[in-house]
């Protein structure tokens, strides 16, 4: 088990009020498995993986009754702690690579200097050989180690920003929206990645996205967020029946690329919008724009094991 | 069929970009497109980044001029060049819902600034009362609360920021709607709402569209004809559900294959690993053992 | 992004301290030559350079070479460069957001000629381009500050322009176009509010700079002539007596290196926060 996390709430400084944004957050990733994240603007899903790579904002509070990552224990990490424990145990690719990569260094350059921080003590070539190795991995010939962020298309640029957190060997990846803003074919090269490395050298990879579609199409297992709460994981397969939460329901109605719609007619909307982040509300957070809501939705559901799916839990009263 | 309504007639765009006082570079953003836009259908130009589909929404909004090529727009009974109507007139006519919501409004403007600026700009209504007036009931029919119309930019959500770029376009009670990647920067849920708002307000409104989008989950569902659009050059054409099912060109084809959904699911680890990972390279996978030890 | 109107954040030490200087000279400039009722023009053969602390009857900080007042020389020499400042910064300002504008909205070759004219007045050092433009008009103070004009004019130019660069390329500028507004609109009301803040930023830092062009090219007898109380030309005046009466040149220097100092404090701090985008001032 790489990653081991029990009930972890995190409490932003908003307004200098500290407000927890994420409750109650349990998650286990394995060697070898796609785990996906699925949530919108205000889920809480970015944070938590910042979370993971000690980066929150400072003022923050992490409490958990297990935080664990390769065996260290996260909740309480001094600086040098988190020092060897991002990019080494780590690593994380963001939306938007070019942001990512340094406009004024090749791609060999960049590489180098990442594997020369891991590894000590290698000669020039063993390096440079190194970053040919990292750019085959993730699908890039050498050609391109001369060439600028700007002179590759943005694909390629994920894919290299990949190789960059691969550098260092970690045993968990985080893929926080890797292919927001990337077009459809490059969405499926990047993704197609993720499994490969998965299939690979069994990386255990963490893939953060709004879209459900992609969860459902790559993960292996899938958490959903809203409000800053789990409201339901499970195999990936719990989707094929339209899944058990009313909002997982709802999202996976609104993709426009459902089988089944006809054309033209209204997709079936969840109406309202994301309780604003710290927002107080007694019972639960879907309630407000959930069809179903009944009086038992006025106590805060909690997460309960479904019985047929293995490893699956589930946040609701229906 | 509905009449035309607008027309691209083997349009071209060529950008001159100067590298130095004495270089300059040709890019040719869009070479010779001919579309037709007909009233109360939507268009949908479809493409990967760069392969000039905005330049196309660009052009009918006379934010460039073709390099060769005629654009042509209904008026008086008849086809005629955009660039002989009066920039006023085409624009109460023609207007435009841009692709970030987050950058399309002045973060220093106020929503009901936003929406009337234009009406009085291109001479729609004069008074101060009626301003306000006509911004209540533009927020009405997006479906904001007039509550929003002192709010600025940064205190609305995504969704809510593109409704009331919505709102601003369609004040002017325009004819034709340019609509560059509206949802992309959108959360899926939201997206939904955008949606069946826009389809809402082309029944209401007998609008026409020019969808500018990426998103072929969206064209299938969305649009009436569809155009393909690769390297500026105009690869397919026809009404959306010919177009989707039978694809003839190679780069459709993998278009529409390429549409994330339920149907086309990758195969699980164990699967993948029974039938061999015939798929990859086996140099990718002696690189991929090399570089990447299991971790410890 | 930058609200509309942001909440002012607290200030900084130095801001305060930037401050409570450029308060100090307003005061002295200002008030004092009316509420000490100051003279600093008259000769006076009796009091000749006596310096230091009066001891009673005597002017505050004793007389220079020629009788004057040194006190209400100074505090006249506040007044000056209060006025240097304001006008340098006022004129160079305008000019320089005129001209900043006219490059980053219209773009292409207006763009590239007067940024190629400001990189040009920029590769010349401040100092020396003030005295060419002071001997080619001849010395005194106008031209003193027509120099150091054209000296601030290039940073200002270059902020607005970048700044107008930078949001010309917003979706919301293309909006108004579609929207019907005019270029002048649209320079009016959607580029220029975004400027406020680093003009601003400039214009403070500007005011130190000022001051110190006109007061070095008093100093080398291009600036203000006598007897005009300026500090640069106060320096240039003691020089002679520098062994003997060395606060003659003390004094003056004090004021001008405080006086900038202060300005540099409020201005840098000032751009920090009003233009995170950085950009230094030379």
């Amino acid at each position: 088990m790489i990653l081991k996390i029990r009930n972890l709430t995190i409490q932003l400084p908003i307004h200098r009020v500290l407000t927890p944004v994420v409750r109650d957050f349990t998650l286990e990733v394995a060697r070898g498995e796609i785990v996906g994240i699925a949530g919108e603007s205000g889920s809480g899903k970015s944070i938590s993986s910042l979370a993971i790579l000690g980066l929150l904002p400072a003022g923050s509070t992490v409490t958990a009754d297990h935080f664990e990552l390769c065996g260290h224990d996260l909740t309480a990490l001094s600086a040098r702690g988190w020092r060897n424990i991002r990019g080494r145990k780590v690593a994380m690719v963001f939306q938007n690579p070019m942001s990512a990569l340094d406009p004024c260094l090749t791609v060999e350059s960049q590489l180098s200097e990442l594997v020369r921080n891991v590894e000590e003590g290698l000669g020039r070539k063993q390096v440079r050989q190194r970053a040919v190795d990292l750019l085959e991995q993730v699908g890039i010939s050498p050609q391109r180690l001369g060439a600028y962020p700007h002179e590759l298309s943005g694909g390629m640029a994920q894919r290299v920003f990949i190789a960059m957190a691969l550098a260092c060997r970690p045993a968990l990846l985080i893929a926080d929206e890797p292919t927001t803003g990337l077009d459809v074919t490059i969405q499926s090269q990047v993704l197609d990645l993720l499994v490969r490395l998965r299939d690979t050298i069994d990386m255990a990879v963490l893939l953060v996205s709004h879209d459900i579609g992609i969860i459902e199409e790559y993960a292996d297992r899938i958490v959903v967020m809203y409000s800053g709460e789990i409201v339901e994981t499970g195999p990936v397969t719990m989707l094929a029946g339209g899944g058990q939460h009313p909002y997982t329901q709802g999202l996976l109605r609104s993709l426009p690329a459902r089988q089944g719609v006809s054309p033209k007619t209204p997709l079936a909307a969840i109406p309202g919008v994301v309780l604003p982040v710290g927002g107080d509300i007694q019972g639960c957070r879907f309630a407000p724009r959930c069809q179903s809501a009944d009086e038992r939705c006025r106590r805060r559901p909690e997460l309960v094991p479904l019985a047929a799916y293995p490893g699956s839990a589930l946040r609701c009263h229906l | 069929m509905p009449p035309e309504i607008a027309a691209f007639e083997g349009v071209s765009k060529t950008f001159v970009t100067r590298e130095s006082l004495f270089r300059s570079r040709k890019i040719q953003a869009v070479e010779g497109v001919s579309l037709a836009l007909r009233r109360g259908r939507t268009l949908a130009v479809v493409g990967e980044s760069g392969s000039g589909k905005t330049t196309l929404a660009r052009l009918l909004m006379r934010l460039h001029e073709p390099t060769s090529g005629s654009i042509r727009i209904l008026h008086d009974g008849r086809l005629k060049e955009i660039t002989a109507i009066p920039q006023r007139e085409y624009y109460r006519r023609v207007q435009m819902v841009f692709q970030d919501p987050y950058s399309s409004m002045n973060p220093r403007k106020r929503v009901w600034q936003a929406i009337t600026r234009p009406l009085t700009n291109l001479g729609v209504c004069g008074t101060g009362v009626n301003l306000r007036m006509i911004a209540e009931r533009e927020m009405e029919a997006v479906g904001l609360g007039s509550q929003y119309l002192e709010a600025f930019p940064h205190e609305l959500s995504g969704g809510q920021r593109q409704r009331v770029a919505i709102a601003r376009a369609i004040a002017t009670q325009p004819e034709i709607l340019v609509l560059d990647e509206p949802l992309s920067a959108l959360d899926v849920s939201v997206q939904a709402q955008v949606l069946n708002l826009l389809m809402e307000l082309q029944q209401r409104r007998t609008l026409t569209f020019l969808f500018i989008t990426h998103d072929l989950a969206v064209v299938r569902h969305f649009a009436d004809d569809v155009a393909v659009i690769c390297a500026g050059r105009l690869i397919e054409y026809g009404p959306t559900e010919t177009v989707m099912e039978a694809p003839i060109h190679r780069y459709t084809q993998s278009l529409v294959a390429n549409i994330p959904g339920r149907s086309s699911r990758k195969p699980a680890r164990a699967e993948s690993a029974a039938q061999g990972l015939k798929a990859i390279p086996l140099a990718v996978v002696q690189a991929a053992r090399r570089a990447g030890e299991p971790p410890t | 992004m930058a609200k509309p109107s942001p909440d002012v954040p607290a200030m900084s030490a130095s801001q305060k301290v930037g401050l409570t200087v450029v308060l100090l000279l307003v005061l002295l400039g200002g008030l004092a030559p009316v509420a000490f009722d100051l003279d600093p023009y008259t000769i006076s053969s009796q009091l000749r350079a006596e310096p230091g602390v009066s001891k009673g009857s005597g002017p505050l900080l004793g007389t220079d070479d020629l009788g004057r007042d040194v006190f209400s020389r100074l505090a006249y020499g506040a007044r000056s460069s209060v006025s240097i400042g304001v006008f340098v910064v006022t004129v160079s300002g305008a000019l320089g957001i005129f001209l900043g504008l006219m490059a980053g909205v219209n773009g292409g070759w207006i763009d590239t000629v007067v940024m190629q004219v400001i990189d040009v007045v920029m590769t010349v050092p401040s100092i020396l381009l003030a005295i060419v433009v002071a001997s080619l008009l001849g010395s005194g103070l106008a031209t003193a500050m027509a120099a150091a004009t054209t000296v601030a004019l290039p940073g200002f130019v270059r902020i607005v322009r970048s700044v107008a660069a930078l949001e010309m390329k917003k979706q919301y500028i293309q909006a108004a176009r579609t929207g019907g507004s005019s270029t002048f609109q649209i320079l009016w009301d959607e580029v220029l509010p975004n400027c406020w803040a680093p003009i601003i930023a400039q214009a403070t830092l500007g005011f130190g700079d000022a001051i110190l062009n006109v007061a070095a090219l008093g100093f080398l007898g291009l600036g203000a002539k006598p007897p005009i109380a300026e500090w640069g030309a106060m320096l240039a005046d003691a020089r002679p007596f520098i062994e003997s009466n060395p606060h003659l040149m003390v004094l003056p220097g004090v004021c001008l290196m405080t006086t900038v100092f202060g300005f540099s404090l409020l201005g840098d701090t000032l751009q920090q926060q009003l233009n995170p985008k950085g950009g230094s001032r030379r």
